[in-house]
């Protein structure tokens, strides 16, 4: 077993560095060949140190999202995003208005850069029907294969990772 | 009840890396590190483990943190912060819960990056507006009664007539 150094270098370090280059990274364990995310030093699960990283296309569905209030603010959107990779990530989709973040809604990718305080992060925003179909080869089990993109409530038969599909939270 | 000596045993021990981690290093990267090492070391699985104890002043809910970073679905929890005792604690509460079948395998985790951090991120302030000589001290301020070395350092300075600066 060769674990990480951590003296050198971190999962959280190599993230960043790939932000910072507008990619969204992940990890992949070449054991079973299932995605890791977010970033470790191990599979989860498996503990297996295997792992290798990979840049995804940054295209994903909306598995679930919700709308967040504060006073005196414009409603902020949380969503959790199914990556075509096979990851899931909590992130949120921008450009549109909060409470028109759809489940099933295709999106894509941005790196937001950050600031002083705050390293770059990832966010989302929909994604043109003509841009990007879901996988058809998907081998995850939160594959939706035919689901158009806009059309969430067409949904048919798709197993989301938690069970059941989609799921406003 | 009381515990019987000699009803469980460490089988696994492990340090994570130690000294100055690389940036964005996090408590619960080293706690996992050294997690998989001790299970190398007694040639267990992650799966075996179903107890989880663990404390971190960097970390809300470590057994929680942890177990999802682990993604192990521990039987049993234990989140018992009472400072630098935390983790004798979490052994005692280990052994009584192997004891009474809650758990079979504990697995007893702490990891800090306080050494490669700001002082600003390296613990939250719990502070005591009663007892802060120099509340805004760079190095001083951090002298307010509520941080957990400093309780049993008074308690023993009292105890020992004061010879001591600092506590068990």
């Amino acid at each position: 077993m060769t674990l990480q150094d951590l003296n050198q270098q971190s999962p959280y370090g190599t993230f960043l560095e790939h932000c910072k280059k507008g990619e969204l990274a992940y990890q992949f364990c070449r054991d079973d060949g299932k995605a890791v995310f977010y970033p470790r030093v191990a599979a989860p699960g498996s503990g297996s140190t295997n792992l290798e990283w990979r840049v995804s296309k940054g295209l994903g569905t909306v598995y679930a999202t919700t709308v967040v209030y504060y006073k005196d603010e414009k409603p902020l959107n949380v969503a959790l995003i199914d990556l075509d990779e096979g990851f899931r990530m909590m992130s949120r989709v921008e450009d549109i208005d909060a409470l028109e973040v759809k489940i099933g809604m295709r999106v894509k990718v941005r790196i937001h850069p950050g600031d002083e305080k705050q390293p770059p992060y990832p966010v989302f925003s929909p994604l043109l029907p003509e841009e990007g179909s879901p996988p058809s080869d998907s081998h995850r089990t939160g594959g939706r294969s035919g689901t158009s993109p806009l059309h969430p409530g067409e949904r048919g038969g798709g197993e989301g990772r938690g069970g059941g599909g989609g799921r406003r939270t | 009840m009381s515990l019987q000596r000699g009803s469980v045993a460490v089988v696994g021990a492990a340090e994570s890396d130690l000294g100055q981690v690389a940036q964005h290093t996090s408590p619960v990267d080293l706690m996992a590190q050294a997690t998989l090492r001790a299970l190398d070391d007694c040639g267990l699985k992650l799966a075996d483990i179903d107890g989880v104890f663990s404390a971190a002043t960097q970390v809300r809910t470590a057994p929680m943190t942890l177990a999802e970073y682990l993604r192990i679905k521990p039987r049993y929890f234990d989140g018992t912060a009472i400072g630098g005792s935390s983790f004798m604690s979490h052994v005692a509460h280990a052994q009584a819960a192997i004891e009474h079948g809650l758990c079979e395998v504990a697995l007893v985790a702490y990891g800090s990056t306080q050494r490669s951090v700001s002082r600003a991120a390296a613990s939250p302030r719990e502070f005591n507006p009663y007892e802060t000589p120099y509340p805004f001290h760079a190095v001083l301020g951090l002298c307010d009664g509520g941080l957990p070395p400093h309780a049993p350092a008074r308690h023993h300075a009292g105890a020992a007539g004061g010879s001591r600066g600092r506590g068990p």
